[in-house]
């Protein structure tokens, strides 16, 4: 049986720490011998984090019960306490969407919170400006280089591995720019030196050529990309099944946190994960069987879901929050769905977590309390809930994540 | 030795000769052959030497060099040629906007433009617009608004939308209003990026319109707000102005509705309580009031009163005069009061005749009005009351003109000239450019009034550009990669979406940093992740032209020689795609490997013919020379 220890041993494994602010600094391999006993498997917690774009329709996801106000003003997309396709009670007060189903274990065992009301305090509702000021964590100021994850990363302060901080996305998301390492990869498959002229030895040349140029810079950064494939090749990652019985929905979400396991599963060091779902930006047909929010509800719900089961053994060190730029209308419009708002909720699963709440505050649904007349209010800034999962998940200090930020984080962790 | 450059152009173009300027490059006395020159110019000033150009350059450098300085290529067949692939080129800025409108912006016109039909009935555009916009968005569904980000993400790897709603939806869009297809101006804006890299003569031209693009980023990470309008940025701000006066950069960077939507000026106006230059009308304001309360889906597009002020501070921290600041927040509060009113023309939409009507009655026809392509000078929005910035005082009831003073201002301070001179040195230099070159290069920017060619100038004379350390240590960017590789091995590329995938996979997707510090100037940042491991599979692919996009022939760059040996085929394609550099460290650690027999034995197993073993020898030694440590550095 394959240990993380042992392949740390046995291989002339490069780590290398980061330093917050400052440039990635890549440990000589030498150093890892000695500072073994500190790698301890299975000690580090891993933080995933869904990115909603298009910003999820907080109060369809989870429902005030029975609110004459929704009635009167998004009569079409309500969902019913009662009948054959009810909301699902998660208090006196609000239910789950029944498309949603797939969260309710979870919130009755109690690992699954529900944070309603929250949101960014820069009221701008352009999906491009809110997205940027959540993953800088600096609303209002877009010249902030780097996003917050990245910041987290560089915090964890300990040797790490090259898959310390992974992003399972197309292109580098704006929450992980920044000078601490991380890796960008959609699909695992593709980290690997490919052999595209039919000859044996380019893997061979390339691997050569890297570790041993006298060029520091290449040299460090070419020893990572070098040992991240051996060690997803010693650790067999890519052919690590999910657990028997788990099925991942078919999409780019299931196929991310699908990989996040084998991640995780693996035991290569993963303790930032980042992954998006897509298409939240339900201006049309809110409430429709096969709409963008039916599919994407069930996606998100299912996806979450299976990763959960999955890493059944780790769920201890694991904990997944999900996120979104903005709310949307209370109101529905002209075609059946919804436009861009304020508030929206987010889901934080962990077996720390308090969960099987809904957490923060909506007020009664009456204009007079909606912002602008018309939007659920942020009553509880992201920074409140991110700085708060940042402190109790990963360990570092939350508060100095967030620059200008210095008020106490939500609480919603076991004591 | 002194010497009067571009005697030929003197004689061809009057403009050109009263610029001329005596270049003086000190390498001969810093060590240098006049080869090693050309090789270093062509990497920094160029997208790499195309084989046998040094050789050509090396006896006359300072002719070249003033060549590039003053982008003397007329190029005439290769820009009717870049305009006829890409058409888009040819449409002023306003009708790329009406010709290529985003998917949000589309499904909002549509219905205003129904209702242009509709005589019988009043129209009340917002609510159509909002009913279209819905039952658009029905018909469409997962293909154009819902799903900004899978178009993104579609647009940064270079492929087509080939879903078969979205054409239908294109058709019809294109019969019934002319528009044409979004994502095909987006590929466009990229194609044409990188086959000019590649293929233009004016070299330098291109590196510094890059340069520049990045230091007034703009992303089209915003599909709806930003993208439509990156390709005329470039073309109409950058380019322009790229080898040119700072000041006049600047300027049409503020203007251009890319900068004005991406850092959201657009949506700075007046706080409620301050004295406007002129008063909105009752009757403009009532109507807007009463559309709004129709329709709430339009609060998101209406202008409220309130300042924003992330275009002033980014113009300062980022534009001009850098992070370490000669201004606080008071100062970023004051020049963001200055620009109140600045704000996108309508006329950059597809707006119908009788709104068009409407709206031009709503601007207030008033002298400080000011509408000109892409820019509008609102005066009912801008905040008069006096204001203190930067130590000057600003009497009540200024206008327009008060941002062009601030810009003004900006340009000429000694920080910013040392700001940019100390940018350019990272770029062209070295990551840690010596102060003494960045005193020089600020004092000729002060001296000169802002003019980049004095600037580079300053910096190409000076002996700290040819300090020998410099020599190929700056990592290229993928950009840089991809172009320098085509041209080292003479490629002709014949689509242009495969390079613009890997140019994403290897960390640098076109025109989208999201950030507007841009992506950083220093080497670090191009190394992180997977990037070198891709840069390695890019070699290895580019060696086999990436599934024929791009025609190679690799044989005919050495005579149409094929080498008769691994030892031969390396030594001789390092000198090719490699020339004037120190080899041997690659050469040494390349060819026990391929002259291993173990491997060699496999190359001829797995081969069915002897030649094309030897052309998959071919294949995998130039395939590891572009992928190598060596080849990334520049």
């Amino acid at each position: 049986m394959w240990t993380r220890r042992a392949f740390l041993k046995g291989s002339a494994m490069t780590a290398f720490a980061s330093t917050l602010g400052g440039v990635p600094s890549f440990l000589v391999r030498s150093a890892l011998a000695q500072s073994e006993k500190n790698l301890g498997i299975g000690k580090r917690k891993t933080l995933v984090c869904i990115f909603q774009r298009g910003a999820m329709d907080g109060l369809q996801a989870v429902q005030p019960i029975d609110d004459q106000n929704l009635l009167k003003l998004r009569g079409d997309l309500m969902v019913t306490a009662t009948g054959g396709n009810k909301l699902i009670a998660l208090d006196d007060r609000f239910g789950l969407n029944p498309l949603m189903k797939s969260f309710y274990p979870l919130f009755s065992e109690g690992r699954l919170a529900v944070v309603h009301g929250i949101g960014s305090p820069i009221s701008t509702r352009s999906h491009f400006d809110a997205q940027d000021y959540m993953e800088t964590g600096t609303p209002g100021i877009k010249s902030t280089s780097s996003g917050w994850l990245n910041r987290a990363t560089g915090m964890l302060g300990h040797e790490a591995t090259p898959f310390q901080a992974v992003s399972l996305t197309p292109s580098t998301p704006r929450i992980l720019y920044g000078d601490a390492y991380n890796l960008t990869i959609e699909n695992l498959d593709d980290l690997s030196i490919q052999n595209q002229s039919g000859t044996s030895n380019t893997a061979a040349g390339f691997e050569a050529l890297y570790r041993k140029t006298t060029q520091e810079l290449i040299q460090n950064s070419g020893n990572v990309s070098l040992d991240a494939i051996k060690l997803l090749e010693e650790a067999r990652v890519k052919s690590i099944n999910p657990q028997p019985g788990v099925r991942y929905p078919q999409t780019t979400l299931g196929s991310s946190l699908k990989q996040i396991a084998q991640l995780i599963k693996g035991g290569v060091g993963l303790e930032i994960a980042f992954a998006e779902s897509n298409g939240w930006d339900t201006h049309s047909r809110q409430s429709a069987p096969f709409g963008g929010f039916a599919r994407n509800a069930t996606d998100l719900s299912n996806s979450i879901f299976a990763f959960w089961q999955d890493i059944e053994k780790f769920q201890d060190e694991v904990m997944v929050m999900t996120m979104t730029e903005f709310g949307r209308t209370v109101h529905q419009n002209g075609s059946l769905g919804t436009d861009h708002g304020r508030a929206s909720c987010m889901f934080v699963l962990g077996n720390e977590v308090e969960g099987g709440k809904v957490y923060g505050k909506v007020s009664e649904l009456v204009p007079e309390n909606l912002e602008d007349g018309r939007d659920l209010p942020v009553t509880t800034d992201f920074r409140s809930l991110f700085s708060s999962v940042a402190t109790n998940h990963l360990r570092i200090n939350g508060q100095q994540l967030f620059p200008a930020w210095d008020e106490e984080g939500l609480s919603l962790f076991k004591a | 030795m002194k010497k009067l450059i571009s005697i030929a152009s003197v004689m061809l173009c009057a403009q050109v000769s009263m610029a001329q300027v005596y270049i003086s490059l000190p390498y001969e006395r810093m060590g240098w052959t006049p080869e090693e020159a050309a090789a270093h110019f062509l990497n920094r000033f160029a997208y790499g030497p195309k084989v046998g150009q040094i050789e050509k350059l090396a006896p006359d450098l300072e002719n070249w060099v003033s060549q590039q300085i003053y982008s003397e290529h007329k190029e005439t067949d290769f820009i009717s040629n870049l305009n006829e692939n890409y058409p888009a080129l040819l449409l002023g800025m306003e009708e790329i906007g009406q010709t290529y409108p985003a998917p949000g912006v589309r499904l909002l016109f549509m219905g205003m433009h129904r209702d242009q039909n509709n005589k019988s009935k009043r129209p009340n555009f917002a609510q159509r617009g909002n009913q279209r916009m819905g039952q658009g968005m029905n018909r469409l569904d997962s293909t154009a608004g819902n799903r900004q980000e899978e178009l993104y993400k579609r647009v940064v790897n270079g492929e087509k939308n080939t879903n078969q709603r979205y054409a239908m939806f294109q058709q019809f869009s294109e019969r019934r209003f002319g528009w044409l297809d979004f994502e095909d101006l987006l590929y466009q804006t990229m194609a044409q990026k990188l086959e000019r890299a590649i293929y233009s003569e004016n070299q330098l031209e291109e590196i510094m319109v890059d340069f520049w693009f990045n230091h007034f980023n703009v992303s089209l990470h915003g599909v709806n707000d930003i993208a439509t309008h990156v390709l005329s940025y470039e073309r109409d701000v950058i380019r322009p102005h790229a080898l040119g006066n700072f000041r006049d950069l600047l300027g049409a960077t503020a203007k251009h509705p890319a900068m004005l939507r991406y850092l959201d000026n657009n949506r700075s106006n007046a706080e409620e309580d301050r004295k406007t230059l002129v008063e909105a009308s009752p009757n403009q304001t009532a109507f807007m009031n009463r559309q709004l309360e129709k329709n709430p889906v339009f609060k998101q597009f209406a202008q409220q009163p309130g300042v924003n002020e992330n275009y002033p501070r980014e113009l300062m921290e980022l534009h001009t005069l850098g992070v370490d600041g000669c201004y606080d927040q008071k100062d970023v509060e004051e020049v963001a009061r200055a620009f109140t009113g600045w704000k996108v023309s309508p006329w950059i939409y597809p707006i119908p005749e009788n709104l068009k009507r409407q709206l031009e009655s709503s601007i207030p026809k008033n002298t400080s009005r000011h509408i000109q392509e892409g820019f509008l000078f609102d005066p009912t929005r801008h905040d008069a009351e006096p204001k203190v910035i930067l130590g000057s005082t600003f009497p009540e009831g200024g206008g327009v003109e008060e941002g062009e003073l601030i810009l003004d201002q900006l340009a000429e301070h000694p920080n910013t000239a040392s700001f940019i001179s100390e940018k350019l040195a990272i770029k062209f230099v070295s990551d840690n450019p010596p102060s003494s070159l960045v005193e020089k290069m600020a004092a000729t920017f002060l001296e000169s009034e802002g003019d980049i060619k004095s600037v580079l100038i300053t910096m190409m004379e000076s002996e700290e550009f040819w300090n020998k350390e410099h020599y190929a240590q700056k990592i290229k960017t993928p950009v840089e990669l991809v172009a320098s590789t085509i041209r080292a091995v003479n490629g002709s590329v014949t689509n242009y979406r495969p390079l613009i995938k890997w140019c994403n996979e290897m960390g640098q997707p076109l025109y989208a940093y999201q950030a507007p510090t841009g992506y950083p100037e220093t080497s670090e940042f191009w190394v992180n992740g997977s990037a070198l491991l891709n840069r390695m599979n890019f070699g290895t692919g580019i060696a086999v032209g990436l599934n024929q996009a791009v025609n190679v022939d690799l044989e005919a760059l050495n005579n149409n020689r094929m080498p008769e040996s691994e030892k031969e085929a390396l030594e001789v394609y390092l000198q090719l795609l490699l020339p004037e550099r120190n080899t041997k460290e690659t050469y040494d650690i390349l060819l026990p490997i391929l002259s291993d027999p173990t491997f060699n034995n496999k190359i001829n197993m797995e081969s069915r013919n002897p030649s094309s073993a030897s052309q998959n020898t071919l294949e995998q030694v130039v395939g590891l020379i572009i992928g190598s440590p060596e080849f990334q550095r520049q």
